[in-house]
């Protein structure tokens, strides 16, 4: 089994409480897994310490069989140049246009020449349906359109790993599951892995290869989808019947 | 219990004050970092941000420099006249507006223009996650979104002081016209032997250090934003309270070491 990412006895906490306790899970290449649970259950925390946003108060996160060091600058710029994120609200910068916006992390990070830039700019803006809303800016575009421009920026430095916090969160369900489409395609064609945090049963169903179910801050399952789908644990019930 | 409370709040003050501190001298660091690199800024954002400052608040500071002017100018006319000694009216004018009114007066107009925009903007991208979103794209937003702001400020700044210094003389000139009959060579020649160039650089001096405050109070209060849209409006409050109280120590500071 190839493993892209491990999390080994993370503990994660702020505010003086205990939000992670003690996890242990791994990614598998070329996959999608799904961080399910209950609100408030720290799926968004583990996204969020994966990404460097919050620090670990225990535990290690692997990337590429290395530990990744948050607080070492350098290693830091090198994991972000492998991974993307689709954040809740789509995060793109208000203050300039889809194709800016996009492009940004190729201006940013590396000496891209324009022409370079621009082709595959609106390659990946064809990609998730938006090429002729280029020239548009955020709020001119739908909810829907806003996380499918910010996944398109996800993906515009072809990364390795792409993490997507609730991504079908505020969508109506067409959108939502154009959304999903998306996503397996970006497995299925792109080779891509996936992480996804949600709630949303319907998109579970549809897109995930494995699944990390978590209750307060633990983990109540870890494996393939269809084995969670079989399990007779009470609390994994209880979610899939809601 | 009180203790515990007081204690609290002086760790919570002095956390802030290091935290200000790590901004301001992180600042310094990108500015130089981008002078020497030039890179880590989007093409074209500081061209924005000067516009934005310099030609944004052009139209205010002339208008109350001028207000000042004409102000200061009547109630000073008014006693100079009880002494027979108008004419010293360019003198006061001068060397009151060029050394202080001015930089003071654009520093909080500044703070309330240019501060509220950065903190509410900086603000929002946080609670958008625009901020987090930058960083996870490899962009450091310190430098991304303050440098441009930084540089713009020190060059929108000489701009609106030459500009504030000469419509609130041309204030003066006008109410020491109409009400004193002083004529306007007088006015000028009697204002140069008081004023000189370093007057008026001190004067773009102070006026610089209050922009670079301004600027990094704002950012400062954008940055550690909390509370989602709520947030927001008390960290732009705070913000223009923390720059023109900054201004004002600031200001006192200079007159001490300078007069």
């Amino acid at each position: 089994m190839n493993k892209l990412l491990k999390l080994k006895n993370l503990s994660v906490g702020y505010n003086r409480e205990i939000v992670l306790k003690n996890l242990n899970f791994f990614i598998e290449k070329k996959k999608i897994t799904v961080i399910l649970g209950k609100s408030g259950s720290g799926k968004s925390t583990i996204l969020k310490t994966i990404i460097g946003l919050i620090p670990s108060i225990t535990g290690e996160i692997v990337f590429f069989d290395k530990i990744i060091d948050y607080y070492s600058e350098k290693e830091l710029s090198k994991f972000y140049n492998k991974i993307g994120v689709l954040f809740q609200n789509g995060a793109l910068l208000n203050s300039m246009n889809l194709f800016d916006n996009i492009a940004l992390p190729m201006r940013m990070r590396f000496e891209y020449e324009e022409q370079e830039i621009k082709e595959r700019v609106s390659t990946k803006l064809d990609q998730v349906g938006l090429l002729k809303f280029a020239e548009k800016y955020p709020a001119e575009l739908s909810g829907g359109m806003k996380k499918r421009g910010a996944l398109a920026r996800a993906m515009i430095l072809e990364p390795e790993l792409i993490l997507c916090d609730e991504p079908s969160a505020g969508l109506d369900p067409v959108t939502a599951s154009e959304l999903d489409d998306l996503m397996k395609k970006m497995r299925d064609e792109l080779g891509a892995t996936l992480i996804v945090v949600t709630h949303e049963l319907r998109s579970i169903n549809t897109i995930a290869d494995n699944a990390l179910v978590l209750n307060e801050g633990k983990a109540e399952f870890f494996g393939k989808y269809d084995d969670m789908k079989n399990s007779n644990n009470e609390f994994i019930n209880k979610f899939l019947r809601s | 219990m009180i203790s515990e409370k007081i204690a609290d709040n002086i760790f919570e003050k002095v956390r802030e004050i290091r935290q200000y501190m790590i901004l301001l001298t992180d600042e310094i660091f990108y500015l130089f970092q981008y002078i020497f690199n030039r890179k880590g800024i989007y093409p074209g954002e500081i061209v924005k941000q000067f516009f934005f400052m310099a030609y944004g608040s052009f139209p205010i500071v002339t208008l109350i420099s001028f207000l000042v002017g004409i102000t200061i100018s009547i109630t000073t006319i008014q006693q100079l006249q009880l002494f027979g000694a108008d004419i010293y009216l360019a003198d006061i004018v001068g060397y009151g507006l060029i050394r202080e009114l001015v930089p003071l007066m654009t520093g909080i107009i500044l703070a309330g223009k240019i501060g509220a925009s950065v903190t509410a903007e900086i603000a929002s991208m946080k609670v958008l996650e625009e901020v987090d979103a930058l960083k996870v794209m490899g962009v450091i937003p310190e430098k991304y979104l303050m440098v441009p702001r930084i540089i713009g400020i020190i060059f929108a700044i000489p701009f609106l002081v030459a500009i504030a210094d000469f419509i609130g003389i041309l204030g003066g000139i006008i109410v020491g016209k109409i009400i004193a009959g002083i004529p306007v060579i007088v006015f000028y020649n009697e204002m140069l032997t008081v004023v000189g160039i370093e007057d008026f650089l001190i004067g773009m001096l102070k006026t610089l250090v209050f922009g670079l405050i301004i600027v990094i109070s704002s950012g400062y209060k954008g940055f550690t934003v909390s509370m989602g849209a709520q947030g927001v409006g008390k960290a732009t409050t705070e913000s223009v309270v923390l720059s023109i109280s900054l201004i004002i120590i600031i200001d006192c500071i200079f007159a001490l070491l300078l007069y």
